[in-house]
């Protein structure tokens, strides 16, 4: 599963990552922080996501050739390595749930409400298992061919809504207090950058880093941040920022309000289109760290791709259980999440970057 | 039915895949496969006979409960 990824491919991956589920969740959470202002939250989470990369390119750069689960058992030892390792692949576990239950609901709120949302969880993750078999450089090359499509129908979604843009509806701008840029930043980190770490370490064996793969992280990062930006501030100068907050998926509403000449309506699927590109990207590439994670730690990694579907089983199952309601998933994430993705995201890659510079000290001592 | 119908299915998946692994000696990995099947289709039926799986998020919410309180007394987190 480790053939090499070339720093483009990098590129998009990171960036279809960080706009993954960020798109429907973020623009609601930071209109609720900061109304008329969400938008300077969003760059302020940029800024401070690219402090991350930075940290992210350092531990990747001083493990090179070796991915999370390597690293894992070099640094900490082989039987504490293996315990973070499996509990790492059981927390992305989660996560591929937990991302699957908001493909489930999005598509049963928004396009098909009398179907299940397991039948939805069910067709998706066996997308997911075929990709999975595939592997991640087929993975890659897919996210490649449909980077222009997404781009393509990222700015035609901008040029559609301009005629309902109201510059006015930003105004005042930065009317918020201090705190309301540390919590909006900190939403942002923890839904694009701080899971970036485990996903992107455990691919880490498959970057050459001879070429110019930390650019690639930093391009990728730049790009996810200007499209956020302008999802955020073009839902606020649409929607006014207190239909933005109470909108439960405000960018797909503004792509409901396209109407060119009475003629060109109803494209908002085509939005919904463009998500499942990016949440289908995020979810295999979480589902690869689960895998990747089971099959290093019980060293089966030539046969990993014979997990793919007895995981696959088991997150359509717990798709349904991780999230019992909409409240629950509201809090958890307002809450429970930040603390999980500091770990992760933060307290995580930081102890790694220290026990590798420690390892090297000693190494040159000796 | 639907547990069943779950259960028939990965029998056949696991029949196309598990004599390859067997074959090739990679005994762990089918130990590992079959265990984690049997899993998924024990919570499976569960499900569909009604009995509640148990929460990873409860377990996650309920192991990081201090860093949480201690992110919303810094006002990190909205309370």
């Amino acid at each position: 599963m480790n053939e090499q990824l070339t720093p483009r491919q990098l590129m998009i991956l990171v960036a279809y990552f960080i706009i993954g589920t960020t798109i429907l969740v973020v623009p609601s959470a930071l209109a609720a922080e900061a109304k008329q202002s969400a938008w300077i939250l969003q760059l302020a989470g940029t800024g401070s996501g690219l402090m991350l990369i930075a940290l992210y390119v350092q531990v990747f750069k001083r493990n090179a050739n070796s991915n999370l689960f390597q690293i894992n058992e070099r640094l900490f030892g082989r039987w504490i390595g293996k315990g973070i390792s499996l509990t790492i692949a059981l927390l992305v576990f989660v996560f591929c749930a937990q991302v699957l239950y908001y493909i489930g609901r999005f598509v049963t709120t928004q396009i098909m409400p009398d179907t299940p949302s397991e039948a939805i969880h069910v067709l998706f993750i066996i997308t997911v298992v075929v990709g999975m078999r595939m592997g991640i450089p087929s993975i890659a090359r897919t996210a490649e061919i449909y980077f222009p499509w997404v781009l393509l129908l990222f700015i035609f979604f901008i040029l559609f809504i301009m005629p309902d843009i109201r510059v006015n509806q930003l105004l005042p701008a930065g009317e918020f207090e201090s705190m309301s840029l540390v919590r909006g930043a900190l939403q942002v980190m923890s839904y694009s950058f701080l899971p970036m770490f485990v996903t992107f370490a455990s691919l880490n064996a498959a970057y050459d880093w001879r070429s110019s793969m930390a650019k690639a992280f930093v391009y990728g990062t730049l790009l996810s941040g200007v499209m956020l930006t302008v999802l955020v501030m073009v839902s606020t100068m649409v929607l006014g920022p207190d239909n933005t907050t109470t909108q439960l998926y405000p960018t797909y509403v503004v792509a409901r309000k396209i109407n060119v000449g009475n003629f060109l309506q109803r494209v908002e699927v085509i939005v919904a289109f463009l998500w499942f590109i990016l949440i289908f990207i995020k979810l295999i590439l979480y589902f690869d760290v689960v895998i990747m994670g089971i099959a290093e730690t019980f060293r089966i990694t030539k046969h990993a791709k014979t997990l793919t579907v007895p995981v696959g089983l088991l997150i359509a199952i717990f798709s349904a259980v991780v999230y019992p309601d909409y409240v629950y998933q509201q809090e958890w994430d307002n809450t429970t999440w930040v603390a999980v993705a500091l770990l992760i995201g933060l307290a995580y890659p930081i102890a790694l970057l220290f026990l590798s510079l420690f390892r090297k000290r000693k190494a040159a001592a000796k | 039915m639907a547990a069943v119908i779950v259960l028939l299915l990965t029998v056949s998946i696991a029949a196309l895949e598990l004599p390859r692994l067997w074959t090739g000696g990679a005994k762990k990995a089918v130990l590992l496969y079959v265990c984690m099947m049997a899993a998924g289709n024990v919570a499976f039926a569960a499900r569909s006979f009604g009995y509640a799986l148990p929460n990873p998020s409860d377990w996650m919410r309920v192991g990081l409960a201090p860093m949480t309180e201690a992110l919303t007394r810094l006002g990190l987190i909205a309370s």
